[in-house]
């Protein structure tokens, strides 16, 4: 490459940076078919628009997402929504830039499901800043503001835990807690309420905390890790804070002898449910990702037409146990059953 | 005098050779046209500035990977290194209350330093740098985790004015675009004028005829991954500021990023080439890439295909013309 190129390119950039400058400057507001709002998200306009929806999810790999993604995405289709969901690839920062991306597209309204709780906060201040309602659904964030939140209460989850616990042991016992992604609302909540429900209570103690960050693979090597430190009579039962944790301990356990140990798993996918009647799982709490979906795009819907919008939006949770597994439907189907 | 020992195209051969070194900036042109039909906001001065600040850290890091690269390495270390950095510099700045230029100093001597362990295995234990790196990728993030006892570190009391680092803005440039641009410059300064620079390139071209032309060959090696690691850790400040704590899983992926940066901007893999017009251009073709799949794509199950895709034709397109030239 000589001289002549080089200076050629860098004269380049300057050329392009300045078209892009200018493209924008002679270029007006007109929609195109895929940006087909282009109202503010001002409350009382009615009517004939249709709304753009941004929205960005911790990951798509996972069933409970793919649940989740289905009900934004079906729920906005059926109320003549474009709604656009970006992945976040479980990094807060993917999910920073995509709130970004969404305010330059000023779109009416994101629906945000947080990779993190904190870190996020920027990210709903952004948004609050050029006046696009934030709705979260399924994980809390812990700032800006919010028009509202959907989804289930983890820490009450959590205490549905501890209660199945407390059903599992009556006598009291050692607990294993296997820990989703460690800083996430549903970690942090669940584990909150755990605690609560097995305060004061005498017999029952917590002695191992091991993170697997909500994967099943993860789960497996984090539960042999366990039961290689705690042998046979050291421990009772094993708390996952959703169903991967469960469902790779059970596995282990069953591999490993240990089928003594009582597990509780969170979720409720068919899988759990399958376990759960087998006598492998004592017990899940029972979440639909794929109704909180939906029940966000209405009540941002709802927002933007200006009606009021209760905040938060509680989804119900219930303990699942073998006694009652007639009464209920998996959440989704696990991709092995 | 190259002039005339250079056989000159005729014809309509001339516009085609003319325009060979600019297909990547054709690229990144058409690219914006295909998106800037499909979302009008694509091509606003907005999104100029916001696909600049959403691509600055792995551009920052891309900086970095050039000398790897170009010396005939790479380095898969870099992100466990900015997550590391970022996690030494949250401690001293909320554990140990030190002030914002010593908590920086420290962060950077500490990609400097796990750059240099880079270049001791690759270059004194012969190790070559794919498993060299994945190595070190895996311990470092793994002393993160340890670091950080697996739990998200805050910034301490001074988070506010450290985060300026991510908020801050010069007209509509953020400061970390602004780092980005400026560390860009500053790696053309290095490469094409000081000394050092060549020996990299002739380290890359022909490591034994460097070595017998009397280059400290060593010496260079192990200098571009401790400038790598380095870079690293700068873009590890960006990370920290941005997010507003250093957390043990940040980074994950992001040396892959700053290598496809590099490759699609044309740096070869295999040493010897490159620039810092190079990284400018990859950087900002997968920005633009990035956002403009988000905004213009409305299926987003197809979006990691056609970001490979147009990745892949960026490097086929290069090879070939690198091919015929």
């Amino acid at each position: 490459m000589n001289k002549q190129t080089r200076s050629r390119r860098w004269l380049l950039t300057g050329a392009m940076a300045g078209c892009a400058l200018c493209l924008s400057a002679c270029g007006g507001g007109s929609s195109t078919p895929s940006d087909s709002s282009t109202n503010t998200s001002a409350p009382g306009t009615s009517g004939s628009t249709s709304y753009s929806i941004g929205s960005t999810i911790p990951t798509f790999n996972h069933p409970f997402f793919v649940a989740m993604r289905k009900g934004l995405e079906e729920e906005a289709k059926a109320q003549g929504a474009t709604i656009n969901v970006v992945d976040g690839k479980n990094d807060p920062q993917a999910q920073l830039s995509a709130i970004d991306t969404f305010a330059v597209k000023k779109v009416n309204a994101l629906i945000l499901c947080p990779t993190e709780t904190k870190t996020l906060v920027p990210g709903v201040e952004k948004a609050n800043q050029v006046n696009i309602p934030v709705i979260t659904v399924n994980r809390v964030v812990d700032g800006g503001n919010v028009v509202t939140y959907v989804g289930a209460d983890d820490k009450e989850g959590g205490k549905l835990q501890g209660q199945a616990v407390l059903e599992a042991l009556p006598k009291g016992g050692k607990i294993v807690l296997l820990q989703g992604i460690i800083g996430s609302s549903p970690q942090r909540d669940r584990e909150a309420g755990l605690e609560e429900a097995l305060k004061g209570k005498s017999g029952y103690q917590i002695v191992q905390r091991t993170p697997y960050d909500f994967d099943r693979t993860k789960g497996v090597s984090a539960m042999e890790t366990v039961l290689l430190k705690f042998p046979k009579g050291t421990i009772d039962a094993v708390v996952a804070q959703s169903d991967d944790g469960a469902l790779a301990a059970a596995d282990v356990c069953a591999q490993k002898g240990r089928s003594e140990l009582k597990i509780i798993g969170f979720n409720g996918e068919s899988d759990a449910f399958k376990y759960i009647d087998e006598g492998k799982i004592y017990a899940t709490i029972l979440q639909d990702a794929e109704t909180q979906g939906r029940e966000a795009v209405k009540a941002t819907i709802k927002h933007l037409k200006g009606e009021t919008v209760t905040n938060p939006q509680i989804t119900p949770l219930y303990l699942v146990n073998k006694k009652n597994l007639k009464e209920h439907k998996p959440a989704w189907q696990s991709t092995s059953s | 005098m190259s002039d005339v020992l250079e056989k000159k195209p005729t014809g309509s051969g001339n516009l085609v050779a003319r325009l060979r070194p600019f297909t990547g900036v054709i690229a990144l042109v058409v690219l914006c046209i295909v998106f800037g039909s499909r979302e009008r906001t694509f091509v606003s001065p907005e999104n100029f500035f916001n696909i600049l600040n959403a691509m600055a850290i792995i551009g920052i890091l891309a900086v970095g990977q050039t000398f790897p690269l170009i010396g005939g390495g790479f380095d898969l270390s870099q992100g466990a290194i900015a997550s590391f950095s970022g996690a030494v510099v949250a401690s001293l700045l909320s554990k140990h209350g030190q002030p914002i230029p010593v908590a920086v100093a420290a962060g950077l001597a500490t990609g400097a330093f796990l750059g240099g362990v880079n270049g001791a295995l690759i270059a004194k234990l012969g190790i070559n740098p794919f498993v060299a790196t994945l190595g070190t990728q895996i311990a470092f993030f793994g002393i993160t985790n340890v670091y950080t006892d697996n739990q998200p570190m805050s910034l301490g009391a001074q988070a506010d004015a450290f985060r300026q680092l991510s908020f801050g803005h010069v007209g509509q440039f953020s400061y970390a675009s602004l780092l980005f641009l400026g560390l860009v410059v500053l790696l053309a300064v290095v490469l094409r004028l000081l000394p050092f620079g060549q020996y990299v390139y002739v380290l890359g071209g022909n490591e034994e005829a460097a070595r017998l032309a009397g280059i400290p060959t060593d010496r260079i090696k192990i200098s571009t991954y401790v400038l790598s690691g380095l870079l690293a850790s700068i873009g590890g400040l960006v990370m920290i500021a941005r997010a507003g704590q250093a957390s043990p899983v940040a980074g994950v992926g992001y040396e892959l990023q700053s290598l496809a940066s590099c490759i699609v901007g044309g740096i070869a893999l295999g040493g010897g080439v490159g620039s810092a017009w190079n990284v400018l251009l990859g950087a900002v073709t997968l920005g633009v890439v990035d956002v403009g799949l988000q905004m213009a794509v409305n299926a987003p199950n197809w979006r990691p295909v056609i970001q490979g895709l147009i990745i892949l034709l960026a490097v086929a397109v290069d090879a070939r013309a690198r091919s015929r030239r």
